[in-house]
């Protein structure tokens, strides 16, 4: 479904919901800054400083790349998996340290933008998925004030930047997938999208199969065209991964690793589970149990983790499809690398259907409202229904919003429940 | 080929030199407040800070610009091959883009590799989502944007990466504190949920710095002394206790002393203390005469609100 052009009309409307949510964003990293970002709270020993203000020991792995980017010195250090799954965000954070000055702003200027953009990402996602406006809206709501995003601020490893990629990858390949009409180009977008993704972060691998759902209710092409164009997407994709390694290897990058391997390449932690297996029983426990669907849970805290599943259930076909798939996928992540995020992945869809759950629940409001009768109110028992679905609404995604960021009025059960799912959590 | 290149006409130019003015104002500005400042008078600094400014100032005004066309009505092409219009010049824009970088960059040729895989990827992305919104026309202006901003920091040479520390002396959020004198102690209370288990723990306050001083730390785990702290080279300080000392407790209060007063003997305190077992009051210090809430900042002679930094674990 492409999305509905605005009428001129809705232009002041777009600008202004963008604004806010640039506002929303702004506010939410800042005031943690004041309060105390999610990782310092969390981790005290693992904080530092950068020219005075507070970020992780992790942030050692792109800081030491700026004059990699920057410096006239031959290659130093090699890029590994760590750097060029983050190379797009490295590279706009080197290029705006050159402008400002500062590494730590430029860093968080990076965060903050991608993360306001994955937010309108999100929207339009959430649009194209069939949600109404106002759902759309609460979806992105709670999406940009999610823990996944805020839990990374001020940590300087562009993680922010990275998990914000999800929303703008679906909208990208979905907009892709509805708009292109020629074979050529859509496999080509589509086997680009793939390798973007892979150098901002590492979403390409749940979009891999969540492009075949959407390909598949693309009827304007036959059966045959479409997994030809996903399997040329993947293909292009592998090729082009081959071309970037082998231009750092020529241009040495690519041979001296430092701190080697810090993140684990997806496909080797399968392998090596694969081949630790010594006979059927010993691949149960890679089957999504219940531990890891109860971790999920939590991290999203379980009532928005409830709402969005019950949203959900309200939601098309396809959008349940591409949401089934890709929840599969991050259950699978999940069991091979237990980390909040990881448990997140398919956030957007998450959020929208609680946006979608929050959304019915203000209609539902309504149509109890028009079944009262209320004294006093003289306005017509329609507009009455629109303004009391607007305030339902928006009450129960406020509130959804509210217990996962709590933290901001001190109270930090969420934050430090959310950070134990990463390696424990330390007692002090 | 004279038609190809035809030279702008008089309409065009005044009306670039136009859309350059308000942008050279902001440069002029700039360069003349950094000349009246008594810090930077020197005349290439306050030239470099203006042409900066002016820049800064276009991409500015240029990113507004693409940002309304974005939020624009999508409308269709009215003329066949309207469409395409801009197209060549986005092209142009980038092609030429990419030649300048390379052209900066050819003393280094790793950071030529970089640069350009890195501006292709961003231009891609960037032309790609503006173009299929807004049409070539503003994806042609998104794209000297990007060509700008990359290109700019061809002339600098950035050789170190920045310094990281874990405290500044006088930083809001992470400092160091000490003993400022012999009957100073420091004290910290972890409060556990359930009974620690059948096995020992350790404690570790973290160091401000490498410490290969006289002085040693003494501690005090719920009233039971366990003597000097091993150090490590990092200057972090460890304590393990054993499982008779650990085994069923639900609260650790760990005291510290000094062997001798040495002001280089120094621990990290951190403001933040939401993940703090024992809240904003797990950490408090005796300054001889009396128990205080929170730390102590010698270094600036007063106290902060925060916690030590420190971690109780299995042995």
């Amino acid at each position: 479904m492409r999305e509905p052009s605005a009428p001129p009309s809705q232009v002041t409307c777009t600008f202004t919901l963008h604004a806010a949510l640039f506002g929303l964003v702004c506010v939410l990293a800042l005031l943690r800054i004041l309060t105390g970002p999610w990782y310092h709270t969390y981790n005290p020993p693992g904080a530092n400083l950068l020219e005075g203000w507070p970020v992780s020991w992790e942030s050692e792995y792109y800081l030491i790349h700026l004059p990699s980017f920057l410096g006239d010195g031959p290659p130093a250090l090699g890029l590994s998996l760590v750097h060029t799954r983050t190379f797009i965000n490295l590279y706009l954070a080197s290029m705006l340290t050159a402008w400002t000055g500062s590494a730590f702003w430029s860093f968080a200027a990076v965060d903050v933008v991608i993360w306001f953009l994955g937010g309108v990402a999100a929207f339009h996602l959430m649009r194209r998925l069939g949600t109404s406006s106002v759902a759309a809206a609460l979806g992105t709501l709670l999406c940009v004030s999610s823990p996944i995003l805020s839990s990374n601020m001020w940590r300087h490893d562009l993680h922010a930047a990275n998990f914000s990629t999800m929303p703008l990858g679906l909208w990208a390949g979905i907009a892709l997938v509805e708009d292109e009409r020629n074979r050529g180009k859509l496999t080509l977008g589509l086997g680009a999208l793939l390798f973007l993704l892979s150098v901002s972060y590492q979403y390409q691998w749940i979009l891999v199969p969540v492009l075949a759902v959407l390909l598949a209710f693309q009827t304007r092409f036959a059966p045959t065209s479409r997994a030809g164009i996903w399997a040329g997407a993947v293909v292009l994709y592998l090729v082009a991964s081959a071309i970037f390694r082998g231009i750092l290897d020529i241009s040495g990058y690519g041979s001296m690793l430092l701190g080697g391997e810090v993140v684990s390449r997806p496909s080797q932690l399968a392998l090596d589970r694969l081949r630790a297996a010594r006979g059927p029983l010993d691949l149960v426990p890679l089957l999504p149990v219940v531990h890891v669907s109860l971790e999920t849970m939590q991290v999203y805290h379980p009532l928005v983790f409830i709402t969005g599943i019950a949203g959900m259930l309200l939601a098309n076909w396809r959008t349940r499809l591409v949401a089934l798939v890709a929840s599969a996928v991050t259950l699978a992540s999940t069991l091979l690398y237990s980390a909040p995020w990881t448990a997140m992945s398919a956030f957007p869809l998450v959020y929208l259907g609680a946006g979608m759950a929050c959304e019915a629940l203000g209609l539902a409001a309504a149509h109890v409202s028009r079944l009262l009768p209320i004294p006093y109110v003289r306005v017509s028992p329609f507009r009455l229904g629109a303004v009391v679905t607007v305030c339902v609404s928006v009450l129960c995604a406020a509130m959804l919003c509210v217990l996962t960021n709590l933290d901001l009025a001190g109270d930090t059960r969420f934050l430090m429940r959310f950070w134990s799912y990463f390696g424990g959590g330390p007692l002090f | 080929m004279i038609g190809a290149f035809s030279l702008p006409g008089r309409a065009e130019v005044r009306s670039a030199v136009a859309g350059a003015l308000p942008h050279g104002i902001v440069g002029l500005v700039v360069a003349q407040l950094h000349l009246a400042l008594p810090s930077s008078a020197e005349p290439h600094l306050a030239l470099a800070a203006g042409v900066k400014w002016a820049v800064l100032s276009w991409i500015v005004s240029e990113a507004l610009a693409v940002a309304i066309m974005l939020a624009r009505p999508v409308l269709g092409p009215k003329r066949p091959g309207e469409a395409d219009a801009g197209r060549g010049t986005l092209l142009r824009i980038v092609g030429v883009g990419a030649i300048i970088i390379a052209a900066a960059l050819l003393r280094s040729p790793g950071r030529l590799v970089l640069n350009l895989l890195g501006f292709a990827m961003v231009t891609v992305t960037v032309c790609w989502t503006v173009q299929r919104r807004a049409g070539w026309g503003a994806s042609a202006r998104a794209a000297s944007i990007v060509v700008v901003l990359a290109f700019f920091p061809t002339h600098l040479d950035y050789p170190t990466p920045p310094l990281k520390v874990r405290v500044l002396p006088d930083n809001p959020f992470n400092w160091s504190t000490g003993w400022p004198s012999g009957e100073w102690v420091l004290r910290h209370r972890v409060e556990l949920d359930a009974p620690w288990p059948e096995k020992g723990a350790s404690i570790t306050f973290i160091g401000d710095r490498e410490y290969i001083g006289p002085a040693a730390i003494l501690a005090r785990v719920n009233e039971r002394d366990l003597g000097p702290m091993r150090r490590e080279v990092s200057g972090h300080a460890i304590i393990e206790l054993p499982a008779d000392v650990a085994r069923g407790q639900r609260m650790f209060v760990i005291e510290l002393r000094t062997s001798i007063s040495d002001p280089a003997l120094r621990l990290t305190a951190q403001r933040w203390t939401g993940g703090a077992t024992a809240g904003s009051g797990a950490s408090s210090y005796f300054d001889g005469e009396r128990w205080h809430t929170g730390t102590f900042n010698d270094a600036l002679g007063s106290p902060k609100p925060g916690v030590y930094v420190m971690l109780l674990g299995p042995l």
